[in-house]
């Protein structure tokens, strides 16, 4: 009677609970995995999700609002002066009203036109920018842009700042003679970019060597390979007093082999956790460096640049500033989320990074 | 002590160094160094001031020779003038650096006043709305981007309320116009505080001399204040070399999005008309400016806690 009860509940097990699934989003980070698999697939396959071509200008749709917005009910002031309208024009209004509505030069025999922003429509979800560009195209392919700016340059600072801490941790080994010295170097190195405020070296480069898609490469990779250095060295010193590599050296291994092959496995949590971890602030530096006008150049859409874009026309049009910045908030949030659920699960060691 | 003072500064001073050389030889690396003076389709400079620019920058002699001349320039103050309007570099950045240095106490002001009393409250009502509220004020200010936080700043507050002025340092100094730029350079390192000092806090109400005095019937505010804050602040205290490296990336964007007239919209007008020696000035400065922070950081941690100065 009790395996038949206990049968019965295992197959009802197969429904999760309400219970179960709290569980599971508790244990997991679904959410941020969520955003960010959707963001790499709209980013990745931009073209196939963007309604408009980015670059696409249409003037007479400029700043129309996001599909949500609906008319203003009271008209607003938009031009000052234009021709004589004829006098059964319904916006005209007093001079005294224009005075004080803000035209505060407006005369006798001005017209003050009055009209109404457009309303939104589903046709530009995102609404338009200032030339009439879909927002949600250009948010799409700069979504695009800064995954590829972030993963080019993350991989190639991951394989340097790696190299460097593998070489660093193992040096003497490799190099009898002056691996200390080498070890010393690198770590010293590592300390002093630490030192030196990087924004304001990447903003010298950009001068010296011209605003390009590049450059921007090369310093974000230069950004990104410092934080790897000191805790993969770490690494490396605990392992390499292991019996396992006292016995492929004993074996006839060679320093390489057993650095990349028998100590580099080892790493690779700590690693993977680091790199999560600076990928936010790698985005946050693109953001920054396209806001500044140092970045991805235009007419190439990046969020950094959209936001610098909108925020000459906040007053009628918000959302051109809005919705990249809404992108670059998402992304990194969940990133941290990912990258700190990582670290728990995978190196909890590395808790004293914050 | 004295001996562990003598490591920071040689530190320093390797670290300032380094600086030097590496701004030095970026304006090498690109041949003649004369090129970064020129403007775009090549004028901007006179054959005259070309041959002058030659002389100044000593470019007969040896690069080691040229790098010599620079540096003991460069330690005398002289950065060259700056490309756009001919003013020495050190005027400009002087004129400047009053807005930056207001903005930035105010930034501070706030980033203390907010992330260390919530980092405090978060803690002792842990699992309260309070931490709820604290954590949530730490994840946004470490993740939203700066500059957006301004604009949309500029949007809610001035666009549409109209509660505050859109931006810019007034003549006269109203408190006004400061809440905005300085929550915007703020926020980030307020996050930093309020996480550090939530989690020293914690450990340290955790820790068996709290339980013991709460033990002992010492009442609540003594144990809280006298026993675990004082234990706990030393964390955040040397928090504040990371403060100011977020507010030198901060103070750029900032200035930028309200128009400040300080170092960091200096930066970007840099950036903007190509100026080379402006540029390379505001980056020593603020690496000097971060190393002495940095220096005084480690000195003051090492007076408050022992264990730094003998580890």
């Amino acid at each position: 009677m009790a395996e038949v009860t206990s049968n019965l509940r295992r197959s009802r097990l197969v429904v999760p609970s309400w219970g179960q699934i709290g569980y599971v989003l508790r244990r997991w980070p679904v959410g941020p995995i969520v955003i960010l698999v959707i963001l790499i697939v709209v980013g990745a396959f931009a073209p196939l999700f963007a309604p408009y071509d980015p670059l696409l200008i249409d003037l007479p749709a400029r700043n129309t609002p996001p599909f949500w917005v609906e008319a203003e009910t009271e008209p607003r002031l938009v031009a000052q002066r234009v021709d004589k309208l004829s006098s059964e024009d319904r916006d005209k209004i007093s001079l005294r009203d224009a005075r004080k509505k803000g035209f505060t030069e407006a005369e006798v025999g001005d017209t003050i036109v009055l009209t109404v922003r457009p309303v939104g429509s589903f046709s530009h979800l995102f609404g338009t920018d200032q030339t009439g560009r879909d927002v949600l195209s250009r948010w799409i392919f700069g979504a695009r842009v800064s995954l590829m700016v972030t993963a080019v340059s993350l991989t190639s600072g991951l394989v340097i700042g790696v190299a460097m801490g593998l070489i660093a941790g193992y040096a003497d080994q490799i190099f009898p003679k002056y691996g200390k010295h080498l070890d010393e170097l690198i770590m010293r190195i590592v300390e002093i970019t630490f030192a030196i405020p990087t924004i304001l070296v990447a903003l010298v480069i950009v001068i010296v060597f011209g605003k390009s898609f590049f450059i921007l490469l090369a310093l974000l990779a230069f950004v990104a390979w410092n934080a790897f250095p000191r805790n993969v060295r770490a690494e490396v010193l605990t392992l390499k007093t292991s019996d396992y590599v006292a016995l492929a050296k004993i074996s006839g291994a060679s320093s390489f082999r057993i650095l990349f092959v028998h100590i580099f496995p080892g790493v690779i949590n700590t690693v993977l956790v680091i790199a999560t971890l600076r990928v936010g602030q790698l985005i946050l530096i693109e953001a920054i460096l396209s806001f500044l006008g140092a970045g991805v150049q235009p007419p190439k859409p990046a969020w950094g640049a959209m936001v610098a874009d909108g925020r000459e026309y906040l007053g009628d049009a918000w959302w051109i500033a809005m919705f990249p910045g809404m992108g670059i908030f998402l992304v990194v949030v969940s990133l941290n989320f990912l990258g700190d659920w990582m670290r728990d699960r995978f190196d909890p060691r590395l808790r004293q990074l914050d | 002590m004295s001996r562990f003072i003598i490591r920071r500064i040689s530190y320093m001073l390797v670290t300032m160094m380094v600086a030097t050389l590496l701004v030095f030889s970026l304006s090498r690396i690109v041949g003649d160094p004369r090129l970064l003076y020129v403007q775009e389709g090549g004028y901007g400079l006179s054959p005259e001031a070309w041959d002058a620019l030659g002389i100044k920058l000593h470019l007969d002699k040896p690069v080691a020779v040229q790098y010599l001349y620079w540096l003991k320039d460069a330690v005398r103050g002289d950065l060259g003038d700056s490309m756009l309007d001919r003013k020495p570099v050190v005027e400009i950045m002087y004129d400047a650096t009053g807005a930056t240095l207001q903005l930035a106490f105010f930034g501070w002001m706030f980033a203390t006043l907010v992330g260390i009393p919530l980092g405090v409250l978060s803690a002792v009502k842990r699992g309260s709305v309070w931490d709820y509220m604290g954590r949530g004020v730490a994840l946004l200010g470490q993740t939203l981007p700066v500059f957006w936080v301004g604009i949309m700043g500029i949007l809610v507050f001035s666009v549409q309320l109209g509660w505050l002025p859109v931006g810019t340092r007034p003549e006269e100094f109203s408190l006004k116009h400061y809440i905005m730029p300085a929550i915007t350079l703020g926020w980030f390192s307020a996050a930093g505080y309020l996480r550090l000092t939530r989690s020293a806090m914690l450990d340290v109400m955790d820790s068996e001399y709290v339980k013991l005095a709460r033990a002992k019937g010492v009442n609540a505010t003594m144990v809280l204040w006298k026993h675990a804050f004082r234990n706990a602040i030393i964390a955040p205290l040397t928090f504040s070399s990371l403060v100011l490296a977020g507010f030198i990336t901060g103070a750029i964007v900032t200035e930028t999005v309200f128009s400040w007239p300080g170092l960091g919209r200096l930066a970007f007008t840099a950036v903007d008309d190509n100026d080379f020696p402006v540029m390379v000035g505001l980056m020593l400065l603020f690496t000097f400016m971060f190393l002495i922070v940095n220096l005084f950081t480690d000195i003051l941690y090492a007076y408050v806690d022992p264990r730094i100065r003998y580890g």
